[in-house]
């Protein structure tokens, strides 16, 4: 039994960080059930149309959008695995690039592709999925797709390269294995199924709250995110708009309903497909399945090199749209939209004051988010060892909350708490790297937990044994094992903060902070009638795009074959 | 997860209303004490991205007072009213700029708004008739009209009445901001309620029935849906409104903007052009009044002031000032006889009752 200093010691960071993760959200509704008179269960049954349509709209956007990630992304993963080194290497680099783009870049590129496209640009804009859900929305699914492409790849090609063919071989020759249905049922669908269930699970999750996207590839439509971080701010106020704070408070409990159920059903088939790598892969596997598969060279090729030109292509043509200006006698080339980024003229913030800014930012979050987020691993992986299961699902799910509860809601929360609590920390630059490392620590969490899982207890058992204390056992055994989790940990959290929009766009308004993703948007929201406005906004996101690519670029070489963590 | 959460609604059901500070409003403003924010020597200023507040104008103004000044910026009017009713009387910020004569009586009414002491003697006599009643509260700093902005290549017979953009001719061919997420949206509403007065309801029952387009934003309407602006250059431009709502010297910025061209044409129609002011506001509780009156001096002093069609695309304030001749901004603009203003005698909690009245209507 340990002694009771120790266990205080440990839980007291834990009740922290649980009232950091939990007080914003409990502030808020707080708040929005005492402005209302209305329990957040009432709220959410009695959901206005607006809200349902919201929900809906969400919902199936979401869905869609998972399942034309699956779709398309199962073949490509195909083609790629098949594709032989370094190009399999190359082109998966270049496929994931969308993936760690930050959304407002995303939402840029998409409207750059348009604008080249010309006529059929617009028409493309002008499509519906349905009729009810706006301009633009088929825009947005694709965007959508292209931007989550590469977590079905990421699901399916190392398990084609891992897992062992001659498993496949001995099936066939078994009675189930004699027909392809079989094979299908009793190997692909085991090997594939729950990591792409779980690839599914988070394109669900980030179309669903996708914001950045919804706001400028189908401005007319009406999602849950959208709904709860524009009409948000104005919830919360005693006897003003009662009916809004009504409608914050319920479609925020049937955002975080909807997503707990995803992020639920994520974390179940995560852990089933991790068992099915483990169990299918062989050390002595050097090529796995895809050497068998995909024998049409050219077909394998078209396909990955389309993947990887499909994923590229908005991005460059946001550079292309930064150097082209219209005219009253048409385009033009100019450098003017980069000019008024970096002079910030018209009364913006510069490139470089939001660069630096962003880059502040982001190195508070990646000090508060990887250290918070090591500690809670830590704390999980300690109750499981201790067989305390209960204590570390709790756990576990605590670190997850941040993916279920509406930024909208943090930011009320976290402003209503502070004017309440502590104005004076209303204008502190912690503000925004508090709220990103909050957001953040689900992913930390993510990739240190299955490392530390895979860390042998024994090499600390013999530390000890040979008279190790505990800090110099930290640093000869278990940081050097956990380094490359913990170098992609942090290189996630910040690229996260580098291009987190949604929170940002919230917290900067009540400091005079702001970020190149929040540069974008302001560049894109004001007035077109100067033409270079659109081309500052391509300039800075630009900027913050390459950034932010560079970084993961980098970091790809780390997480090969060094981490085994999450999707 | 599911116990988490019930924990969390629990711990809710228990602190419900008490973690809150008081929820009352008040409702004698002499009686109202804000609680003053503490002075930090900088000077906080609320606003949304108003291009004219630039980094030489700052920089002019810390010159000539010695005060720092920090911006927080605002998504729009709204935003800054939101968070001004938020904070309530303990204000983060000194000023708030850019409420119009439709947002800012919320922050009056709530005894927000500190009766400030500047001079408004140079400023122009019609903006100040027409904003009578909010500025003693408020300083004006730019205006311009809202009204109805028509595609001239594309529409043959100018609507001559609201009631012509219900017929079938119009169906779906006019892109409206929503007056519940959007101040140009809001004007035009407002527009409406005291131009046409009893007729109102009937015809934005009528109007919805044809099928307008609602957007959150001016954004979206001008720039996405209306044919004959600078949208048709943008990405991903849609185009499929004839007609919007703007403001009626949007196509002199067209024009000003692309060598005295546009196709674009602003109308006036009775009940749907409205006067709207901006207002610079001292906040009740602000740290420091004097500074906050010295910075809105400085931003309707000539110098600073002359530049607003220019810089924020609005009218200057001051006593005879007009828009620019050069390339079409004056001459394609248009300034219209009789507009709406304010609330046109209307209290806040008959607008929000209109809004909400609205807001039931677009859900049909």
């Amino acid at each position: 039994m340990r002694p009771r200093r120790a266990v205080l010691a440990e839980s007291l960071p834990l009740a922290g960080l649980a009232l950091l993760i939990l007080g914003p959200m409990v502030v808020a509704v707080d708040r929005l059930w005492a402005v209302t008179g209305t329990s957040p269960i009432t709220a959410a049954l009695d959901l206005s149309p607006t809200g349902q349509d919201a929900l809906w709209t969400a919902t199936v956007l979401a869905s869609l959008a998972a399942l034309g990630t699956v779709v398309l992304g199962v073949p490509v993963a195909f083609a790629l695995a098949a594709t032989p080194d370094p190009w399999r290497r190359r082109f998966r680099a270049l496929i994931s690039l969308p993936f760690v783009c930050p959304s407002i870049v995303a939402a840029v590129g998409f409207l750059a592709l348009m604008d080249l496209m010309g006529e059929s640009g617009q028409r493309l804009r002008a499509l519906t999925v349905w009729p009810e859900a706006g301009p633009g929305t088929v825009v947005l699914l694709i965007a959508m797709i292209w931007f989550n492409l590469s977590l079905a790849v990421r699901v399916v090609e190392p398990s084609l390269t891992r897992a062992d063919p001659r498993y496949l071989e001995q099936l066939r020759l078994l009675p189930k294995g004699q027909t392809l249905a079989g094979r299908i049922e009793a190997w692909w669908i085991q090997l594939l199924g729950p990591g792409l269930v779980a690839a599914a699970g988070l394109t669900f999750t980030f179309a669903f709250t996708s914001f950045a996207l919804v706001r400028w590839l189908a401005p007319d439509t009406m999602t849950l995110e959208v709904l709860l971080a524009e009409q948000g701010s104005g919830a919360g106020i005693p006897g003003y708009r009662v009916d809004l704070s009504r409608l914050v408070l319920g479609a925020a409990v049937a955002q975080a309903v909807v997503l707990l159920a995803s992020v639920s059903i994520i974390n179940a088939m995560q852990r089933r497909h991790a068992f099915a790598l483990d169990a299918a892969s062989s050390e002595a596997a050097r090529s796995g399945l895809a050497s068998g598969l995909w024998g049409e060279a050219w077909l394998r090729w078209t396909v990955s090199a389309s993947a990887a030109a499909f994923s590229v292509l908005p991005l460059v043509l946001i550079g292309v749209g930064s150097v082209r200006m219209r005219t009253p006698e048409g385009w033009t080339m100019s450098l003017e939209g980069w000019r008024r980024a970096f002079a910030g003229d018209a009364g913006g913030v510069t490139l470089m004051e939001a660069f630096w800014s962003t880059f502040h930012t982001a190195a508070l979050t990646v000090t508060l988010a990887v250290p918070a987020g090591w500690y809670l691993a830590a704390q999980v992986r300690r109750a499981e060892r201790e067989g305390r299961m209960n204590l570390a699902r709790a756990i576990d799910l605590l670190s997850m909350v941040p993916l279920v509860v509406s930024g909208a809601m943090v930011g009320l929360g976290s402003l209503l708490g502070l004017l309440r609590f502590a104005p004076g920390l209303l204008a502190s630059p912690w503000l925004l790297p508090v709220a990103h490392a909050t957001l953040v620590l689900p992913i930390v969490v993510r990739v240190l937990l299955p490392a530390m899982r895979q860390l042998p207890p024994d090499f600390e058992a013999c530390a000890a044994t040979l008279g190790l204390g505990p800090w110099r056992r930290f640093a000869l055994v278990r940081w050097p094992m956990l380094r490359p989790a913990a170098v992609v940990a942090a290189g996630l959290a910040l690229a996260f903060s580098l291009g987190e929009f949604g929170a940002s766009w919230i917290v900067v308004r009540s400091t005079d902070a702001s970020t190149l993703a929040v540069l974008v948007d302001t560049w894109l929201a004001r007035p077109g009638f100067d033409p270079s406005t659109r081309p500052a906004a391509m300039a800075v996101a630009v900027v913050l795009g390459t950034v932010t690519m560079v970084l993961m670029v980098l970091l790809e070489r780390w997480r090969e074959d060094r981490v085994h963590g999450g999707l | 997860m599911r116990s988490l959460f019930m924990v969390a609604l629990l711990l809710c059901a228990s602190l419900s209303g008490c973690l809150g500070e008081d929820l009352l409003l008040a409702e004698d403003c002499s009686e109202f004490e804000a609680t003053l924010r503490e002075d930090d020597g900088v000077l906080r200023v609320l606003t949304y991205d108003i291009a004219s507040l630039s980094e030489e104008f700052l920089q002019e103004f810390t010159n000539e007072t010695g005060i720092e000044v920090e911006l927080i910026r605002a998504d729009d009017a709204g935003s800054i009213l939101e968070q001004v009713l938020l904070y309530g009387g303990a204000p983060q910020v000194d000023v708030a700029l850019g409420l119009d004569g439709s947002y800012l009586p919320f922050a009056v009414n709530r005894c927000l708004i500190h009766l400030h002491g500047v001079d408004l003697s140079g400023l122009d006599a019609a903006v100040l008739e027409e904003g009578a009643s909010l500025t003693d509260h408020g300083v004006p700093f730019d205006h311009g009209y809202i009204c109805l902005n028509v595609d001239g290549a594309v529409v043959e017979t100018m609507p001559s009445s609201l009631w012509n953009l219900t017929e079938e001719e119009w169906t779906g061919k006019v892109a409206i901001p929503s007056p519940l997420s959007s101040s140009p949206g809001r004007a035009f509403f407002l527009a409406t309620l005291q131009g046409l007065g009893d007729d109102a309801w009937s015809w934005w029952e009528a109007m919805l029935l044809n099928e307008p387009i609602i957007t959150t934003g001016w954004s979206e309407a001008y720039e996405i849906h209306y044919s004959g602006g600078y949208g048709v250059w943008e990405e991903g431009h849609v185009g499929d409104a004839a007609a919007t709502v703007s403001y009626c010297h949007s196509p002199g910025v067209e024009a000003y903007y692309s060598d005295n061209s546009t196709q674009s044409v602003a109308i006036s129609l009775p009940g749907a052009v409205y006067h709207q002011i901006e207002y610079g506001a001292v906040l009740a509780g602000a740290a420091n009044t004097t500074a906050a009156e010295a910075f809105l001096a400085h931003l309707v002093s000539p110098e600073a002031n002359a530049q607003m069609p220019y810089e924020n695309l609005m009218y200057s304030v001051l006593e005879g000032a007009d828009l620019p001749e050069t390339n079409g901004y004056r001459h394609h603009s248009l300034v219209p006889e009789d507009a709406a203003a304010a609330l046109g005698g209307m209290d806040v909690a008959t607008l929000e009752a209109m809004l909400a009245t609205f807001s039931a209507l677009l859900e049909g």
